[in-house]
């Protein structure tokens, strides 16, 4: 008997815990290292975490070097990061597929998550996206010249847009990319498990029932 | 002859037996009741969790949502005000339980550490789905919504195969500790006639008959002072022999004045909920935002688990921390301990914890109210856009919050002076009364104060 809740217990605790901090669970099996690039104007652009993408705590890293492959120094980097409108995520290809930006910030901001003000993002309502900031966070120059390193929280998983800009020259160019943001437990798998506990739970109640005298009836 | 010793014909407004009234008396011994409510109840309840769990993933839309915290949250602590812990009898969960005891049910005893730190593991609970919902966006979030309904469906599974009656009901939900709380100051109460049942030696309310099962929360009648565990399901009334059992009116939070037997668990729950309800209330103004900003430069981070957690134990501790002080400045007058006053004094909040807690949901009631039209109709392929969600004007819910305020803190008020008259006399009474009465006085300008600042909204 104590056995058996035990085992009850644990799977529901396995759920619980699952579904709380899914990431761990159903990461999509995205290599977090494996760098997304793309060129703008003769720069290139890589996004890389220094983990894998997850709900919560992330270290994001961005290299730009220029045609020649040397690293691009002091381009002032910044990050727009946010869950991207379902039919914008729906027409792009998943990962690192966007194009590049257009140059100049006027261009570059139509896409920008935080402005899509009338467009609710697929995962916007799953968790308050407290720090998914709508104004641009500020990279930090690593000791390696062109690696410019960024800390962030991510409140939601699913699509997210990041937009990296960046000042060459003078010039303010931008990189658009999205990623894939594993966290959210199929809702399938959710409640299967959740059939599957409760399952569990009558049926061992009924075999011990038929094994045992009740003690008081209601 | 045992019916001779009730106070027949005394108006049911002067503390009564509404079971003299012949329809009441009717419908609590039909066989039928509660059931008529209850099954209609789980067909709702259905229909919400077909909603939350595989309807749409916006709140804003989704009729379960809506029917679940603009309609059902908001309407439970009237409830419990009016009716004392009716809901929990028609609770779907609790039916649940029940159908699940029926087929399967070992009906095994309550564990014992269920029975010693039931209402512990509630106030965890409590504070841990509160925490939980800021968190993670419970509310939000139609299909969370639908897991935290999963997990006390599985509860109470759990609870319903193995053990007897509805032990998850009255040991672990955290809804039932709430309710237990505020049933106290419900203007329902059950009891038994003492005289009647001091000769009766069969115990069938407690154990059933079989018109009848037993006491589903394990109370008996025979020696009931509180309203806290009773679900008014009317089992009693249909099992006594000896129709003792009365259901009165009484005047609200009257059963605060005389606790015989209190318990820091339930003093500190009370104290609890004021701060859950400040912190509700907090998170949902709108300078919310450059508060959560100012604090993530106070303590360097941005990771909002760290940031709402620091303000949620700063909202829970300042009513424990302002109540624990109290009772220290009012030991220095009564000689009591700071745990004794604590304990005793810990009841008088309740009475403003429920129109805290009225009060703010009222918000959601009245100015979000249209969306469970909305939604509903949008099941049916009706989609309305752009119109007001709300019932009344702002100006009318925050009049009826201030005035709902305003009845809690007289309440509150009346009951710590009752609480103090009770254990003391003269001018000690007075004097313990008085630092209760500033600390009642700071709780009501607090709640006031997030009353007059304005709210987000929930849909």
């Amino acid at each position: 008997m104590r056995g058996l809740l035990h085992i009850t217990l644990t799977l529901l605790l396995v759920v619980v815990v699952a579904f709380s901090n899914s990431s761990a669970v159903l990461a999509d099996g995205e290599d977090g290292e494996h760098a997304l690039e793309m060129e703008v104007n003769g720069i290139h652009v890589s996004l890389a975490n220094q983990n894998e993408w997850k709900k919560g705590e992330n270290t994001i890293i961005v290299t730009l070097k220029d045609s020649s492959g040397s690293p691009v120094k002091n381009a002032n980097v910044e990050m727009l990061i946010g869950p991207m409108a379902e039919e914008h995520a729906e027409a792009e290809d998943s990962h690192g597929a966007a194009e590049p930006a257009a140059h100049g910030a006027e261009q570059g901001h139509s896409s920008m998550p935080g402005m899509e003000m009338n467009e609710p993002a697929p995962e916007s309502q799953e968790m308050p996206a407290h720090d998914e900031e709508k104004e641009p966070l500020l990279l930090e120059e690593s000791g390696e010249h062109g690696i410019y390193v960024l800390e962030t929280h991510l409140e939601s998983a699913g699509t997210h847009e990041v937009n990296v800009m960046f000042h060459v020259n003078g010039e303010m160019l931008q990189a658009n990319f999205v990623v894939e943001i594993p966290g959210v437990l199929s809702k399938t798998i959710v409640l299967w498990s959740f059939a599957a506990i409760n399952v569990v739970l009558i049926a061992s109640a009924g075999i011990m029932k038929k094994q045992s005298i009740p003690v008081k009836g209601r | 002859m045992a019916t001779e010793l009730k106070p027949q014909n005394k108006s049911i407004f002067a503390g009564g037996n509404l079971l003299q009234v012949k329809a009441i008396d009717q419908l609590m011994r039909s066989k039928w009741f509660p059931g008529i409510i209850q099954w209609p109840t789980l067909l709702l309840f259905m229909l919400i969790m077909f909603q939350l769990l595989l309807g749409p993933e916006s709140a804003h839309d989704n009729l379960g949502t809506a029917l679940t915290w603009v309609l059902w949250w908001p309407i439970i602590p009237i409830l419990f005000l009016f009716l004392g812990r009716f809901w929990c009898a028609i609770c779907p969960f609790a039916t649940v339980n029940d159908l699940v005891q029926k087929f399967v049910g070992n009906n095994r005893p309550v564990p014992r550490f269920l029975k010693k730190y039931g209402i512990w593991i509630i106030d965890a609970l409590f504070i841990f789905i509160t925490w939980s919902d800021h968190v993670w966006g419970v509310v939000e979030n139609p299909f969370g919504s639908g897991v935290l309904m999963l997990m006390l469906t599985t509860g109470v599974i759990a609870s319903g195969s193995f053990f007897e009656r509805r032990t998850f009901c009255r040991y672990v939900c955290f809804l039932g500790g709430l309710s237990g709380n505020y049933a106290r100051t419900g203007m329902l109460a059950l009891r038994g006639t003492p005289e009647i049942c001091a000769k009766c030696t069969s115990a069938s309310c407690f154990k059933g008959t079989e018109k009848a099962p037993g006491c589903p929360l394990f109370e008996f009648p025979k020696t009931m002072t509180s309203n806290a565990n009773c679900v008014i399901c009317a089992d009693c009334i249909k099992n006594c022999p000896n129709d003792s059992i009365q259901l009165t009116v009484r005047k609200p939070t009257k059963e605060l004045w005389f606790i015989r037997k209190p318990k820091i668990e339930e003093a500190f729950l009370s104290a609890v909920i004021m701060g859950i309800v400040f912190v509700q209330n907090v998170t949902m103004l709108e300078v919310w935002g450059s508060m959560l900003k100012w604090l993530e430069n106070a303590v360097g981070t941005t990771n909002y688990a760290v940031t709402f957690s620091i303000t949620f134990a700063i909202a829970i501790i300042i009513p424990v921390a302002l109540l624990g002080l109290t009772s220290w400045i009012a030991g220095k007058f009564n000689k009591s301990s700071l745990i004794e006053n604590f304990t005793r004094f810990g009841y008088a909040i309740i009475a403003l914890d429920v129109a805290g807690h009225i009060a703010h949901n009222l918000f959601h009631l009245l100015a979000e109210g249209k969306s469970i039209f909305y939604t509903a109709i949008a099941l049916l392929g009706q989609e309305v856009h752009g119109a007001s969600p709300a019932l009344v004007s702002m100006e009318t819910i925050q009049f009826l919050q201030y005035g709902l305020i305003a009845l809690g803190f007289i309440g509150s008020l009346y009951t710590a002076y009752r609480v103090a008259k009770n254990n003391h006399s003269g001018t000690l009474a007075w004097r313990t009364f008085t630092p209760y009465a500033v600390l009642i006085v700071v709780l009501t300008i607090m709640n006031v104060y997030l009353f007059v600042l304005p709210m987000a909204m929930r849909m």
